[in-house]
């Protein structure tokens, strides 16, 4: 009964904030066009540097832009759907916070559904095509397991972006400033996912297999699908490591709420 | 007059560098995020190079220049400025701002000219520290490219503070500055040859690129020193990069004029 009442809620969170966001019309659409621009000129970066090598690190285009796809769907997604993660250090320093301790809601949900990116959707959608369209055209063997595995991979993919997202962002709770840099600096490390994570040593390998799982959203799925590495079987561990993350960012907030004081007035 | 005009102006700078100390955080996670960015494009460059001599007709040591060139110019004139023209316009500051006795154009170049004093410091050890850990690369030959190096760098910067404020005047036709600012730091990571030298590009995207202001904030200076353009090739990319500092001038003049009827409406 609670789980039904928190997924209507969400939906009304989501919805209501698309309608404020729909007010600003001209707004609106510069996010979604740039969003959507900048994700194809990254992926026209790729298919430039493959028109003058066959492949990277015994990695093929399409390979590579299937990697893109799931970053920009999970990012999509969580700038869609729960981009109030990222106004954290405006709701801790202002105080905002008071008001979503006081009702009978979870405030997890009521901080990540603060407010909606629109630009989400133009991630998202462009994602989707790009998915497609890798899909079509590497050599994968599809079995009945391999079709399986994509939603999985792509909701596990999207959870684990949003726990970590989350979790960084809860760094508000100790920096106590407007400009809070942590969660940039977390999310920036995506981009090592983007690629091939071994191209840049086993270091940065290893973080974003294990400390920040970005490589579960991107890198270990991609191993397992194309036959990359015999350890890509892990990734049908990933709903279990967006469990892990889902967890480990609630317990962050939680810590993090203990040391909330409200801005008192 | 014009000393003092000077005066005033050498002001604003000094103002924007006690300020960029004073806050050093966004200062120095701009830079971590650049240095981050960097990381992976080497990254990806050099599994690109791994075993081949060349790729195109573009050997090691020059890309490796080439990359450490780019990431000077990418950090060195940030967007700082267009957050603060953008901030001013929503918050209603600017009009204190419209209120001084300086152009706000003139004013927001010094500022910007005061941060980069700040960032080239950081950003030349950055380079530096980079240009270590990848090995030995290319150099300009005699002092006369070392000059014009120097000359393309100040295109460089002159283009790329003017872009950052066009985009941040559109402020005050639009209220979110983030998705103007994306467009505008994609556009010139990409047409700028920031991530992917221009050369590579197929003939149609290269034509595009000619066209556009950005190849003057990190093609020309890095092809000015790998010497990859030079002679009459690198006078002539030089004329048109002061031709576009000049047209960019120009219409940053034009926006903030048809920007200023609409300032009022926005006022309050």
């Amino acid at each position: 009964m609670k789980a039904i009442n928190t997924v209507w809620l969400f939906f009304r969170f989501l919805s209501q904030n698309t309608k404020i966001k729909l007010e600003y019309k001209l707004d609106s659409f510069i996010l979604f066009v740039s969003g959507a621009a900048l994700q194809a000129l990254g992926f026209l970066f790729i298919a430039v540097l493959f028109s003058k090598v066959p492949n990277i690190a015994g990695w093929t285009q399409w390979e590579i832009i299937f990697m893109l796809a799931a970053i920009y769907i999970s990012e999509g997604l969580v700038s869609f759907a729960f981009e109030g993660a990222w106004q954290m250090a405006f709701l801790v320093n202002s105080g905002e916070m008071d008001r979503m301790l006081l009702r009978p809601v979870s405030p997890v949900l009521q901080i990540l559904t603060f407010t909606m990116g629109i630009h989400g959707i133009g991630n998202m959608a462009l994602g989707a095509v790009l998915l497609s369209l890798s899909l079509s055209h590497v050599h994968v063997a599809w079995t009945f397991a391999r079709v399986l595995f994509i939603p999985i991979f792509i909701v596990s993919a999207c959870a684990i972006r949003t726990a970590i997202s989350f979790a960084a962002n809860c760094s508000a709770f100790w920096l106590k400033s407007y400009y809070n840099a942590f969660p940039l600096m977390v999310y920036q490390m995506a981009d090592f996912a983007k690629y091939p994570s071994s191209i840049f040593g086993k270091a940065i390998e290893s973080l974003i297999l294990f400390v920040l799982p970005y490589g579960f959203i991107s890198y270990v799925p991609a191993c397992w699908l194309f036959g990359k590495a015999w350890w890509g079987i892990f990734a049908w561990g990933s709903p279990l490591v967006a469990l892990w993350c889902c967890l480990a960012a609630r317990w962050v907030f939680y810590r993090g709420l203990r040391r909330y004081d409200g801005s008192g007035n | 007059m014009l000393r003092l005009a000077l005066r005033k102006y050498r002001r604003f700078a000094a103002l924007a560098i006690q300020e960029t100390l004073a806050y050093r955080i966004p200062y120095i996670v701009n830079m971590v995020s650049i240095v981050v960015t960097y990381a992976v494009i080497f990254g990806i460059w050099a599994a690109v190079f791994s075993g081949k001599a060349s790729v195109g007709d573009y050997a090691w040591a020059e890309m490796k220049t080439y990359l450490v060139i780019s990431l000077f110019m990418s950090a060195l004139v940030s967007g700082s400025s267009e957050y603060r023209t953008s901030r001013q316009i929503r918050t209603g500051n600017i009009a204190i701002e419209l209120l001084r006795p300086a152009d706000y154009q003139l004013s927001s170049l010094s500022i910007t000219l005061g941060n980069s004093l700040c960032e080239g410091v950081l950003v030349s050890l950055a380079c530096l520290a980079f240009a270590f850990a990848t090995g030995p690369g290319v150099f300009p030959p005699d002092a006369l490219s070392w000059a014009l190096f120097v000359v393309s760098c100040l295109i460089a910067i002159a283009t790329k503070f003017l872009l950052v404020y066009v985009f941040g005047l559109a402020c005050f036709w639009t209220n979110s500055l983030m998705g103007i600012s994306w467009l505008r730091k994609g556009l010139t990571d990409f047409f700028s040859g920031a991530l992917i030298p221009l050369a590579f590009f197929p003939g149609w995207l290269m034509t595009v690129a000619d066209w556009l202001p950005f190849r003057n904030i990190v093609w020309v200076p890095a092809g000015a020193f790998t010497g990859r353009i030079a002679g009459a090739d690198l006078a002539r990319s030089l004329a048109v990069g002061v031709a576009w500092v000049v047209a960019l001038w120009l219409i940053a003049r034009f926006v903030w004029s048809r920007a200023m009827r609409k300032v009022t409406i926005q006022g309050g």
